[in-house]
């Protein structure tokens, strides 16, 4: 692509045939990466050109304004951007029109936005940026929130260096290899005779031949990212390549081997002070153990010591709200401000663990939000978080502490993205982390009059993440009121009652409270039209689009059951029941149950089950899916029809 | 309170070191100041110090007790820029008992940019610490000083007497000048009467409360400026670069403005023939102004550029010109610059968008401004120039019914922009819906919105392309799991009117219960909003979103089907500041609901909270009635 140069096609393109809603196209997003040393430090140059077509107003608003942001030490130059209206004219921007603004320690942005800005325009801009971190070069993403028509990286790499590539969301469409040959500078090496062999020593820098890899990665045609709900992060989905140095070979100076294996990782983890040494010497925990010691004192069962050690760091301990890998002091000071990142809460236990004499190891986390781990490769910063995975019989626990309201082997929420990598220097290996499930029943006793309002009991059981739920709100809200606002909405006569809970045990948690709600049922003439399932689980259809581009995903198995008990009116009798239904989606990923019945001439009874065990729906099963919540919120919704004895 | 706080003090077996501030500990604080606050001050001091007519230094002390997480008092920030400088800023923190934990190092110290994503590029920055502690609650001491000079200067910093679930145990505010340096005060929602001391050609007033509970939020209570007790000072005179201003009334301040907008409307040549061309055989002024706001609209974008005293002079017509582009000033001068090319004289309006912390007052100028937009006399119009696709003359939820400052050289005055009534924030609808045997339906729905009812419309219409018209939809309508057969929309470009339809298949549309359908009313535009109880209604109770809705449903019934029963035939409500009225009749196999609901602006005392709530109530479960149908027997 030369700069300026805009094929008359482009030009004159009034819409985007592929996809005629685009307000905006992205017609080439052209990378260029090259190495140099010409100043004694290897780094690299990246140079960037965009040339984007406006179709619509809403063009104009998303790319009229350009942010380009330059990190850390990296250096941005040469800024050069211009408007080609649709008559050919160009118009370039000065650099006055360019904006430096420090935006805090460590981030400049440069902004500028586009002068004579007319749907039909082009724009396009340019600048190097230049980076001395060739650990990981610039990743390149192929692909917007508007289509892009072609997105191409080319890198040119001296045979030197080797880097893995990963990529992720769709395929490239083409991939262009080529070897030339050029010269850098490297850093120089002499000989010198040492005792009786010779060694080697470095001398300044040397230009030398090399090979220089090439390669272009190009993708085509590639359609606008959706945002969609339901989702672990759009990262997952987002079509882009980075790479990663695996190993420097000079010439003449063997291999410098930089990215390690899993097993070096695991090794070099277990020895830093960071991570492994905070398990593994006694002095970081000194302080701890004065206080533990008491505690733990008769405790004979991996059981018991592994309930006990949570309970004392989930209560000793304020989580601060951050998910972090590595430790961020040490243990000793973490237990002194009694404040931590995850890792420090959950190294700690592993601390305590290891010295009670527990098997348990880290295991290392990406979360949901931070999006899918690659087993490939041995790249620790794809992980953002560590838990604790403690050893009983034949049996794992994954343990994740944060607040003493969310029990034992319930790892938070964001946790719960299939795989972990077990650090354990002898035996590194990748583990499926369970995703235990939900589990909520409702069950009453409830009595109809002729008002149409409806009072008696409700007993609510609550297990796994809906009893966390409960707990964690029960802290602002001990009279339970919120476990009655869906209903309040439903039925806005309605009054809170007070809601008695009990703790069975760590993980459950029952609810009791008395209600009365004022017309739940029309009452017309000599009938009385009854919605039985007062508390539906879905007042509506949560999978509102009719299709879907990625996957629906689901954090962990979910069941939810009601039993209900609804005596009717003296003098009443049962018209009509709905249908029962039974239903479950291919490979029981989802089942419900559903069945109004007479239990006598006074007594219905409600019994529905729904069940999510399959935690993530292709786009191909999603239409199966909604349609069968459209289901579930059809059957929850009939009615049951009563009628004066005559 | 020594000897209680001694034998607490030995109770809690607290060992006390010098750097402890038991007075901190926040059991302290009495209950009437703690309910419904996330933090307390227990100390606020403010001091005013004018140095000359451009410059003067703030220095603030604070101790504040952060009482729970939903407060954000642990950040403090201090907004300078490339005239105000910050000369110290520094912060404590002391655990619950007033224990010290630990002071906040200078490397905590963040220095930020203040541009949002809104303003493309602005000069003002802020200092700011976090000084966050995890164990609740927590005290922190801080203390800043600022060099004012230009803008954070000309206007002088007020004094926030109290905010939204903020308590103050001791708040004050001191102003020092020189004698030939006066100034103009003005308090708001509170009476504090100033200790006055004069000494070596100074004035000191020193203006100071105590145990301040906080300003509590509730719904329907209307501008928070009727609620926030505030203090405002301002200069008889000022200096801001090389302009000079004063407030004694709106028109030395207007002149002041009108100083930095001379001569920047002049336009460049190719602008003025364009305009001529433009305009070339209109004859009314109302025709001119059409076409160049049309052309305004269409051809220059919103960006924000604010550098010095750029954030109060506009960029001249000739930038907006070459550009294409410019921020609320740069764009207003423009049309000014227009509209002056055609002969019709019009005035830049400053105004407040949004819910300002003071209202703006005849008597005291307080220029709390944050946008600007043209108005043109002789035609009554309002025009906002930062809108691509606003009708002319269009005032706006943000702008309606609040004082301007029309600018104008010698007689710039204060101006009322319009208040929508409910008549005119009209929405109506007409829609046929013809049901199945199994429940299913088609609609076609007709849907019209005018004045402020009819801005979500012509959002929508304007910035959604057909797809994402349809997602929205999906996304937001009543219906179950509808198809969209169609789906277009419309907006006047004089008028502020927009419209909708639609036709849509809803297999699920009536639930069905072996030989009964269960018949939904109104899914095209149900009023469903019930606002929340109030135990202790404190403040009264403001209406302020006028509207009125007609909505006429007809539904088509199989002929198998016969209306067994109508929940509510017929519903009339007059709660005084609202009606309600909605009818249901049958004509053979036809069903025809009538409704109409129409909200007035209003204030209501405290007391009426519960009826007012009643009247929502009422309608939205009327609103949510099922007709039953049944199969007739054969």
């Amino acid at each position: 692509m030369k700069w300026g140069k805009v094929p008359s096609e482009h030009l004159e393109m009034q819409v985007y045939e592929a996809d005629s809603s685009a307000t905006a196209v992205v017609l080439c997003d052209f990378g260029e990466l090259e190495f140099n040393a010409s100043t004694g430090t290897v780094e690299y140059l990246f140079d960037h050109h965009k040339r984007i077509k406006i179709l619509g107003k809403q063009g104009i608003e998303d790319y009229g304004d350009i942010t380009i942001r330059q990190w850390g030490e990296d250096e941005i130059s040469g800024i050069k951007a211009q408007v080609i209206l649709p008559n050919g004219e160009e118009i370039k921007l000065k650099k006055k029109e360019i904006y430096k603004d420090k935006i805090r320690a460590g981030l400049v942005e440069f902004k500028f936005s586009f002068p004579q800005l007319v749907e039909g325009a082009i724009i396009e801009y340019k600048y190097q940026l230049k980076s001395g971190y060739i650990g990981s070069l610039q990743p390149w993403f192929f692909q917007a929130m508007v289509p892009t028509l072609w997105s191409e990286y080319r890198l040119s790499i001296p045979e030197w260096y080797d880097y893995v590539q990963i990529n992720r969301g769709r395929a490239m469409d083409e991939v262009i290899t080529d070897q030339a040959n050029g010269s850098m500078m490297v850093p120089g090496y002499t000989e010198k005779a040492f005792g009786g062999g010779s060694r080697v020593e470095q001398r300044g820098f040397q230009r030398v031949e090399a090979k220089i890899n090439k390669t272009q990665y190009i993708q085509k045609n590639v359609p606008a990212l959706k945002q969609e709900p339901f989702i672990t992060t759009m990262n997952d989905y987002l079509a882009y390549i980075e790479f990663q140095l695996n190993f420097i070979a000079y010439p003449r100076q063997g291999i410098k081997q930089i990215l390690p294996s899993w097993a070096k990782v695991a090794k070099n983890l277990s020895e830093a002070t960071y991570f492994g040494q905070q398990y593994t010497k006694k002095k970081y925990i000194k302080d701890i153990l004065k206080e533990t010691d008491p505690i733990m004192k008769g405790i004979e069962s991996n059981e018991e010591k592994v309930a006990t050690l949570y309970e004392f760091v989930a209560s000793n301990m304020e989580w601060n709200g951050k998910e972090r890998k590595f430790i961020t002091d040490d243990l000793e000071t973490a237990f002194e401000k009694k404040t931590g990142s995850s890792a420090d809460l959950n190294l700690m236990l592993l601390a305590l663990l290891k010295h009670y004499g527990v098997e348990s190891y880290p295991v290392l986390v990406s979360t949901r939000d931070h999006g899918q781990a690659i087993e490939l490769y041995a790249i620790v910063r794809q992980f953002d978080h560590v838990i604790t995975l403690a050893k009983f019989g034949e049996q794992f626990i994954a343990i994740d502490v944060d607040d003493p309201t969310r029990p034992l082997g319930y790892p938070r929420i964001n946790s719960l993205n299939s795989f972990g990598w077990l650090v354990d220097a002898a035996n590194p290996q990748w583990i499926q982390l369970p995703s235990p499930g939900g589990k909520m029943v409702s069950s009453g006793n409830l009595k109809l009059d002729t008002e149409g309002t409806m009072s008696g009991t409700m007993d609510y059981k609550f297990e796994g993440y809906p009893a966390i739920m409960v707990m964690s709100k029960m802290k602002d809200d001990e009279k339970g009121h919120f476990l009655q606002e869906d209903l309040k909405e439903m039925y806005p006569d309605m009054k809170y009652a007070d809601v008695e809970f009990k703790r069975s045990d760590a993980a459950s948690i029952v609810a009791k409270s008395n209600c009365e709600i004022p017309y739940v049922a029309q009452v017309i003439d000599d009938m009385i039209y009854l919605t039985p399932t007062i508390e539906p689980d879905y007042e509506e259809n949560p999978f509102k689009l009719q299709e879907r581009s990625y996957p629906v995903d689901i954090p962990y198995p979910n069941s939810n059951q009601i039993i209900v008990n609804i005596e009717i009116p003296e003098g009443y009798v049962v018209d009509e029941l709905p249908e029962p239904t039974r239903m479950s989606l291919e490979n029981k990923g989802a089942s419900f149950n559903y069945r109004v019945s007479k239990v006598n001439d006074q007594m219905i009874q409600i019994i529905s089950k729904l069940t999510i065990n399959q935690l993530k729906f292709s786009p191909q099963e999603y239409p199966a899916l909604r349609g069968f919540f459209d289901l579930v919120v059809e059957k929850q919704s009939e009615q049951v029809v009563l009628r004066k004895k005559s | 309170m020594r000897y209680i706080l001694f034998f607490l003090l030995i109770f809690i077996g607290l060992e006390l070191h010098a750097q402890d501030h038991p007075e901190y500990a926040a059991f302290l604080i009495p209950d009437s100041i703690r309910e419904n606050a996330n933090d307390v001050y227990l100390q606020y001091n403010k001091r005013f110090k004018v140095k000359s007519l451009k410059s003067g230094t703030e220095e603030v002390d604070g101790v504040v007790t952060i009482l729970n997480e939903n407060s954000i008092a642990h950040y403090v920030s201090v907004l300078y820029d490339s005239d105000t400088k910050v000369k110290y800023l520094e912060a404590k923190i002391y655990d619950k008992l007033g224990k010290f934990v630990r002071k906040i190092d200078k490397d905590e110290i963040q220095d930020q940019s203040a541009s949002q994503s809104s303003s493309l590029y602005v000069d003002t920055r802020y200092r700011f610490i976090n000084a966050q502690h995890t164990d609740y609650p927590y005290t922190i001491v801080y203390s800043y000083k600022r060099e004012l000079v230009g803008r954070q200067f000309h206007d002088y910093p007020e004094w926030f007497i109290d905010r939204i679930n903020s308590g103050y145990m001791q708040s004050s505010f001191t102003i020092e000048t020189p004698d030939n340096l006066p100034f103009y005060h003005k308090m708001y929602n509170l009476d504090v009467e100033p200790v006055i001391v004069e000494e070596d050609n100074k004035q000191r007033y020193t203006w100071e409360v105590h145990n301040i509970p906080p300003v509590k939020n509730e719904e329907f209570s209307g501008s928070i400026s009727k609620k926030i007790p505030l203090l405002l000072i301002s200069p008889h005179l000022f200096k801001y670069d090389s302009y000079q201003g004063g407030m004694k009334d709106w028109q030395q301040y207007g002149n002041f403005v009108a100083d930095l907008w001379e001569g920047r409307d002049v336009l460049p040549k190719e602008a003025k023939v364009t305009v001529q061309e433009l305009t070339k055989g209109l004859t009314t002024d109302r025709e001119k102004i059409a076409v160049l706001y049309q052309y305004l609209q269409s051809q220059m974008r919103y960006v924000s550029i604010q550098l010095g005293i750029g954030g109060y002079q506009p960029f001249d017509a000739k930038y907006v010109w070459k550009n294409k582009y410019g921020d609320c000033k740069a764009l207003t001068n423009f049309m000014k610059g227009m509209l002056k090319e055609v002969g019709i004289t019009s005035y830049p309006s400053l105004i407040y968008s949004g819910d300002p912390y003071v209202k703006i007052e005849e008597d005291f100028v307080n220029p709390v401004f944050n946008h600007v937009i043209l108005y043109v006399p002789d035609s009554e119009t309002w025009l906002e120039c930062t809108s691509s696709s606003a009708p002319v003359n269009y005032i706006g939820s943000g702008t309606e019914g609040k004082k301007v400052l029309l600018i104008k050289s010698n007689g710039s005055e204060l101006y009322n922009t319009k208040e929508w009534k409910a008549h005119e924030n009209k929405k109506t609808s007409s829609t046929s819906i013809v049901l199945s045997e199994k429940g299913s339906a088609i609609v076609k729905a007709n849907l019209h919105a005018s004045g402020l009812q009819h801005e979500s419309f012509r959002g929508m219409e304007k910035s959604f392309s057909h797809k994402e018209l349809e997602e929205y939809f999906l996304e937001h309508n009543e219906f179950p799991s509808p198809f969209i057969h169609e789906i277009k929309m419309a907006s006047s470009n004089e008028e502020a009117e927009a419209s909708m339809y639609y036709h849509l298949e809803v297999p699920k549309y009536a639930s069905k219960a072996g030989r009964r359908l269960f018949l939904p009313v109104n899914l095209v535009n149900p009023y469903n909003y019930i606002p929340p109880e109030n135990e202790e209604r404190i403040y009264p109770i403001h209406y302020d979103n006028p509207k009125l809705w007609q909505d006429t449903i007809t539904i088509e019934i199989p002929d198998t089907y016969k209306v067994e029963g109508i929940p509510k035939k017929e519903l009339k409500l007059d709660a005084g500041f609202a009606t309600y009225d909605m009818k249901i009749e049958q004509v053979g196999n036809r069903l025809r609901y009538v409704r109409e609901l129409k909200m007035k602006r209003e204030v209501l005392p405290p007391e009426q909270y519960d009826e007012f709530r009643d009247f929502f109530k009422q309608v939205t479960k009327t609103e949510k009635m099922k007709i039953v149908l049944a199969k007739k027997r054969t």
